[in-house]
């Protein structure tokens, strides 16, 4: 019983104090939840990054893929570990998963369908993001207040978006912003170099905590010199980096990032055309940068300071990034962290995110079946084929594009608006006027 | 009241769960882009797969000339009709395979002679069954090779293929050409040092010695699956049938056919070894929905068969006049009552051209089912898809759906045991640790 009581102690002082009753409900909810449909659900996705993976566990090729590298890692490693408790599972895996451009074959995941342990692989492949899941809750507990923490554990492990990403669709996106949350939490605790370096590893795994890096460095910085070397060794580093890859291999990662991944092209998808060059392509205004280095500089000039000041900019951040990018369903998840955190402030954007949810899950339709009921084929193949195809009930109703342009003029609309909200009220003059430590020692909410 | 509240909705989805739900869906998400038009002054026709049953509205895109779309005529189409009708013909799901083509992995079932019964289960998605297509030989029961004399005075079309194949040339009436072999009714004529072609044996006045003459009667009877009483026979003798080729067995209509399972049995009580005809065979059995049945033995493979329909009313019918403009869409559409059996089943839509012709767009994405267009009369129509969509009020079979994964939840807690022994201790700790840690904590917000 002693064991008990120091057990709960121990977990208590993680949740930074007692437990109370609304916050045992809902972890208990949210893990119930994960655990029951971890082993019945997935998309192709989770396939190919194991296929991958595959081949540094069945084979021995370590570094074969060479995109996300982290990332891979991880999967390569866990896989590896996995191996014992999955019998006969060496065959399951796509022959073509690590060639680019080609990819899972309809019939390899059928296979991988078909495994007699695929429950139980299922639920093993996905544990390392039910447990990131929860431990991003438990480090956004140690951002806020305590009278605050059943809130933001409610929209953090409850969150449909979050339920849908992890345990759903199956992506590891929730690790990457684990790590990106514990280097939140450490440069809240005055460790700012170390919440920096979590910060770029987070960054390294998934490209979104690229975006709030330059509000992190200016959040944290205690002068304005410290913050110009900071900038100047990050951008020369990269260079550095960059030039030495260029050197080795002939081509420049930044350059092959912008001319060939799909994701960053994303992010220049909404752009206004100004005028034809004589060789005719198009000069186009992007969107999307514009009004990130507008954030930005409006951001600098209000001199934020700590954490308290890099939630607003981060949420509205990520809200203009889902109001002006293409994106796929299952990123976003990236919206979630920083809102959990900003609603918690301010209550007023409960509302707008549920909204933002419906919207967004509206949204994930436009990819049918296969990001909806075609998740569940690891339940039922037959089941899922009696249901019919999303898309399909909507056409009946109304052209798909004008509905699908309506939600996410909609979504847009509203993320804006939250964006527009926090900048203006979190860092209006007179909430400057009591200068807070720059770094924080405690969390201020 | 909250518990009032919830007893209800508790009801109410208890009880959608259990009638099961109903939702409108369409054929496909998205209409597909226009690569061109045509005009049709005669009918066109588009099959389609469909998926789902109450086929209830129609979207299709035309445009009369002259017609911007901004502005709807009364009568935009000048009286053009539009009807939707079964459409067996493009149903792949029978071992028929195309028209030409004679898989190597087949083979001839031998002689049907008195002793020999053949017979094959099959069942029908449509109505109207009036009779079965099989592919039969004669041991060249048409000609042997040699020399053949076309009939005078008329130039005879060489083809490609028989019956429906490319132009290759032309030889004068009364002319002698060496013949090679025949199928459906055609010989093989030899023109040159490499080059075939084929001729309707009509056309010859005078054609090689046959190898063998075959002149007893083959009957077709047709039982309901589970009887022995035929309800349909049909015999041709086997002196009409044409070496390796197909044959049609046609009976009086079977009306009520729809979605039924039958056996059809093949027999000739007089042939004898040497008078005796053979019918084709697939040993792989690609027939999903029935099997062969040889000398009363059933065996994976399928006699090589096609029901025939003769299906004359449509399923619906109406005139692209009544229909009413969708802007978005740029196409018209119209809602009528859901027709009943049309999930699983190759259906066709038909325009028929009213007082002028019908300007109608197309798209090389065809619809589901992959089958191109065809314009009655007008062989050179382009060979994608027409531009349509339609909607289905179709049933959702919550309880079906439920079952289904409970079952297959079931068989994967089978075959993996400890696992799911060890799943539902970790869910019941967790709900017990919960438990426990719910009773010890305070309710203060802390």
């Amino acid at each position: 019983m002693s064991r008990l009581r120091s057990a709960r102690e121990r977990i208590g002082q993680v949740f930074q104090g007692p437990f109370n009753k609304w916050l045992i409900a809902i972890w208990v909810i949210a893990i119930l939840i994960r655990l029951a449909l971890a082993p019945f659900a997935a998309h192709m996705d989770l396939y190919s990054i194991y296929s991958r993976a595959a081949e540094a566990a069945y084979d021995g090729e370590w570094l074969g893929w060479g995109s996300q590298i982290v990332v891979q890692s991880i999967h390569n490693v866990w896989l590896f570990i996995l191996k014992p408790l999955l019998p006969g599972a060496e065959d399951i895996w796509s022959a073509t998963a690590g060639v680019f451009g080609v990819g899972v074959q309809g019939h390899e995941f059928e296979r991988f369908l078909g495994y007699e342990y695929l429950s139980r692989l299922l639920f093993l492949l996905k544990l390392p993001y039910i447990l990131a899941d929860l431990i991003a809750g438990a480090l956004l507990l140690r951002l806020v207040s305590p009278d605050r923490r059943v809130l933001v554990s409610a929209l953090w492990l409850l969150n449909p978006l979050v339920i849908y990403t992890t345990v759903l669709f199956a992506r590891h996106d929730s690790m990457a912003i684990a790590v990106m949350l514990l280097g939140v939490v450490l440069a809240t605790a005055g460790k700012r170099y170390l919440g920096l370096g979590f910060l770029l590893l987070a960054a390294v795994m998934r490209f979104f905590p690229v975006l709030i890096a330059p509000f992190f460095l200016i959040a944290y910085r205690r002068t304005r010199r410290e913050l110009f070397y900071l900038a100047s060794v990050l951008g020369g580093g990269w260079i550095l980096i960059d030039g030495v890859a260029w050197g080795l291999t002939g081509d420049s990662p930044t350059l092959t990032l912008l001319n060939r991944y799909p994701h960053v092209n994303y992010l220049f998808e909404l752009a206004i055309p100004l005028y034809r060059f004589p060789f005719g392509q198009t000069l186009e205004l992007f969107l999307f940068p514009l009004v990130y280095l507008l954030i930005l500089f409006w951001y600098y000039e209000r001199e934020p300071a700590g954490t308290r000041d890099l939630i607003p900019a981060a949420t509205a951040v990520y809200s203009v990034v889902f109001a002006l990018t293409f994106f796929h369903p299952q990123y976003a998840i990236w919206l979630v962290p920083f809102m959990t955190l900003a609603v918690a402030r301010y209550r007023f954007l409960l509302s707008l995110h549920i909204v933002q949810i419906i919207l967004l899950l509206l949204h994930t339709l436009q990819w049918g079946a296969a990001t909806t009921t075609e998740l569940f084929l690891p339940l039922s193949v037959e089941a899922v084929s009696m249901l019919p195809d999303p898309r399909n009930v909507i056409a009946a109703q109304m052209p798909l594009d004008l509905f699908f342009a309506l939600v996410r003029t909609a979504l847009a609309a509203v993320s804006i608006w939250i964006a527009y909200r926090l900048m203006t009220m979190s860092y209006r003059d007179d909430a400057y006027r009591e200068h807070e430590p720059v770094l924080e020692r405690s969390t201020s909410t | 009241m909250r518990r009032g509240i919830a007893i209800l909705l508790l009801t109410l989805g208890g009880a959608v769960v259990l009638v099961g739900c109903s939702v409108s869906t369409s054929l496909v998400p998205a209409m597909a882009e226009q690569d061109g038009r045509f005009g049709v002054d005669t009918e066109v026709r588009q099959p389609f797969y469909s998926e789902s049953n109450g086929l209830h509205k129609l979207t299709i895109q035309f445009n009369p000339e002259g017609f911007s779309g901004s502005q709807v005529p009364i009568d935009p189409s000048r009286g053009a009709g539009i009807e939707l009708h079964y459409a067996p013909g493009s149903d792949p799901r029978f071992p028929e395979p195309s028209f030409h083509s004679w898989p190597e992995h087949q083979e001839w079932l031998g002689e049907l002679t008195g002793d020999v019964v053949h017979e094959q289960t099959f069942c029908t998605p449509y109505p109207d069954l009036s009779g079965i297509e099989l592919r039969v030989a004669t041991y060249g029961a048409d000609l042997s090779s040699g020399t053949g004399t076309l009939k005078p005075f008329e130039t005879v079309e060489v083809l490609h293929l028989p019956v429906v194949g490319d132009h290759v040339g032309f030889l004068p009436g009364g002319s002698e050409v060496e013949v090679v072999g025949s199928t459906e009714g055609w010989a093989r004529v030899v023109l040159g040092d490499e080059e075939r072609g084929w001729i309707d044996m009509e056309h010859f006045a005078e054609l090689p010695e046959p190898m063998r003459s075959n002149n007893e009667d083959v009957m077709l009877e047709l039982f309901e699956l589970d009887s022995d009483e035929p309800i349909r026979e049909a015999v041709v003798n086997a002196e009409e049938m044409f070496d390796i080729s197909h044959v049609a067995f046609e009976f009086p209509v079977v009306e009520d056919a729809l979605d039924q399972c039958y056996r059809f049995r093949l027999t000739s009580p007089e042939s004898e070894p040497g008078n005796a005809v053979t019918f084709r065979y697939d040993p792989d059995g690609p027939y999903e929905d029935g099997q062969a049945i040889l000398n009363g033995d059933p065996v994976e493979g399928d006699i090589v068969f096609q029901p025939i329909y003769d299906l004359q009313d449509p399923l619906y019918s109406g005139f692209l006049d009544d229909y009413e403009f969708a802007a978005p869409l740029d196409a018209f559409e119209a809602r009528f009552d859901p027709v009943d059996h049309t999930a699983d089943r190759y259906l066709e839509v038909r325009v028929t051209s009213g007082e002028g012709s019908v300007n109608v767009p197309w798209s090389r994405n065809r619809p589901p089912g992959q089958r191109p267009l065809e314009v009655v009369g007008d062989p050179d129509a382009p060979g994608g898809g027409l531009i349509f969509n339609a909607a289905f009020q179709r049933d959702i079979p919550v309880v079906d759906v439920a079952r289904t994964s409970g079952r297959d939840l079931y068989s994967r807690a089978r075959m993996d045991r400890p696992f799911f022994a060890g799943m539902a201790v970790l869910l019941l700790t967790t709900v017990v640790a919960g438990g426990m840690a719910w009773r010890r904590s305070g309710v203060d917000g802390r």
